[in-house]
């Protein structure tokens, strides 16, 4: 990706704030799985028709610090985030607690690996009072 | 001190043209706060993208939304073409830019009607989609669809436009923009409508600014930022200035929209008047190389982000679309505090969402 940058997770409420200081605006905020379970953070910034893209790999469990002291409007991309991949991001100035997407499924685009089937376990799921049928 | 009642708006309401939903917090007839909720037609298209290979991915991307199907799949195939280093014949570009066009004009008149629907101007809804579907028509016969447009592919397009087509269909335009004049002219001149739309809504500059509006909904608070000034596509060949307005309220919203249909007239214009000869696509082969790819387009509703990521194989490990009506949601919350129940559907209207883009 051109003129994308990798940043430490600790510099991103800076680089935000040094960037909005300077009169760019928040263009997109995306989450992308990266290898050995985490998670990149791809934030993009606009001025003058040129993008600059910030990069960060975020470990599981860690916490982002929340970028809408500078930029209000990124609530709902971390909103958005911490339902569908599960990152926490600390500031946030309006939390929907959930509720954003309401989905059923905790975190469905970071699902954890699928749990290995044991001999019988498909039966004992189907026919869990264990009672013939 | 007031009773707060909290009103659920949608996903089912009548003028809404998509099931967004909004809690609206109220105290009488004002509202004091919103909280949209997002996901009520999610259809997984993002993860389709690890199970289609690349090329076949176009399909399904131009099926995001039947309005802004066109750009969706252009802007894929251009995310994938920037990802593979793939040069598309300057004659598609043009082509590529023809159709965005028309896809702005058959959106911004579609919008025009509903506009017009939610406040009871019926007889203007039914001329707007009249006119629209003369647009529909040439979008028909030019690609064979009226929504799904079916002709973006990796590489370039899939249909050509032979010249005496390209001819006729400046004419056609022609004798169009008179008829869309009769229609926006009552838009902007009637009483009825200016009483519905101004002075209500209103987003401060600065506020569409660090709210990350993007589109007619920035444009409309004074901000003169259109993505096609990028250049991509055929648009760094073509003149066009950037429709704005000042005042930030939902007539302004309603001017750059009639703005830029005529806008859109001028750039067809150019476009047919420039096409240059030559191949309509360059044969794609492989698989896409392993790394990422950022493209951003101009929608009828905004700017609109699309973000690719290869592993090296014929299927991609992502496919990320940041829609401008999710950029617009948090501009849409604030205009909604302290604005009247009864102006909720106007001021829904005025940011023109598009929820099937959105919730995908």
């Amino acid at each position: 990706m051109n003129h994308c940058e990798d940043i430490a997770v600790a510099k991103i409420a800076e680089t935000a704030g040094l960037l909005a200081g300077n009169g760019y605006r928040l263009v997109q905020l995306s989450c992308v799985k990266g290898g050995e379970g985490r998670l990149d953070l791809i934030y993009s910034f606009d001025r003058n028709y040129e993008l600059s893209s910030y990069k960060l790999s975020v470990a599981p469990g860690e916490t982002v610090a929340s970028v809408t002291a500078s930029y209000p409007g990124a609530y709902l991309y971390e909103n958005e985030i911490g339902e569908l991949f599960g990152i926490t991001f600390d500031g946030l100035s309006v939390d929907f607690k959930g509720t954003l997407y309401d989905s059923l499924v905790r975190t469905p685009f970071n699902l954890p690996p699928a749990a290995p089937q044991t001999v019988g376990g498909a039966q004992g799921a189907s026919n869990p009072s264990g009672a013939d049928q | 001190m007031l009773k707060e009642t909290t009103i659920p708006f949608g996903p089912q309401h009548p003028v809404l043209p998509e099931p967004i939903h909004v809690d609206l917090v109220v105290e009488d007839e004002k509202v004091v706060d919103a909280t949209p909720a997002i996901g009520y037609i999610h259809r997984g298209l993002e993860l389709l993208v690890e199970k289609k290979e690349y090329q076949e991915f176009v399909f399904v991307a131009e099926r995001i939304c039947g309005i802004c199907s066109f750009i969706h799949g252009m802007g894929y195939c251009q995310g994938v073409e920037e990802l593979m280093g793939i040069e598309v014949p300057e004659r598609a570009q043009y082509l590529r830019t023809l159709w965005s066009e028309l896809s702005r004009i058959h959106s911004h008149l579609l919008w025009l009607g509903l506009a017009a629907d939610a406040f009871g101007f019926e007889n203007l809804f039914m001329q707007a989609w009249r006119v629209r579907e003369l647009i529909l028509d040439i979008v028909e016969e030019t690609t064979g669809g009226r929504v799904i447009f079916g002709s973006s592919k990796i590489g370039g397009v899939r249909r050509d436009i032979d010249a005496d087509t390209l001819a006729r269909i400046g004419g056609v335009l022609e004798g169009l923009r008179r008829e869309i004049k009769q229609v926006t002219n009552v838009f902007l001149g009637d009483s009825t409508v200016s009483t519905r739309l101004r002075g209500i809504g209103v987003l401060s500059k600065e506020d569409a600014y660090l709210l990350g509006a993007v589109g007619p909904m920035l444009r409309a608070s004074g901000h003169e930022i259109d993505t096609r000034k990028i250049g991509y596509a055929a648009y760094k060949n073509v003149d066009f200035d950037v429709i704005t307005a000042t005042e930030g309220d939902s007539y302004a919203r309603c001017k750059v929209r009639i703005g830029e249909i005529t806008q859109s007239f001028d750039i067809i214009r150019q476009i047919i008047d420039k096409m240059p000869g030559g191949p309509v696509e360059v044969k794609v082969t492989g698989s896409p190389p392993v790394g990422d790819a950022l493209v951003r387009l101009e929608q009828p509703r905004g700017e609109v982000v699309y973000y690719v990521k290869s592993n090296g194989t014929k299927f991609l490990d992502r496919f990320r679309v940041r829609t401008p009506t999710f950029a617009n949601v948090p501009s849409m919350v604030k205009i909604m505090k302290g604005a009247s129940v009864a102006d909720i559907p106007t001021i829904i209207l005025t940011i023109d969402p598009c929820i099937s883009c959105n919730e995908r």
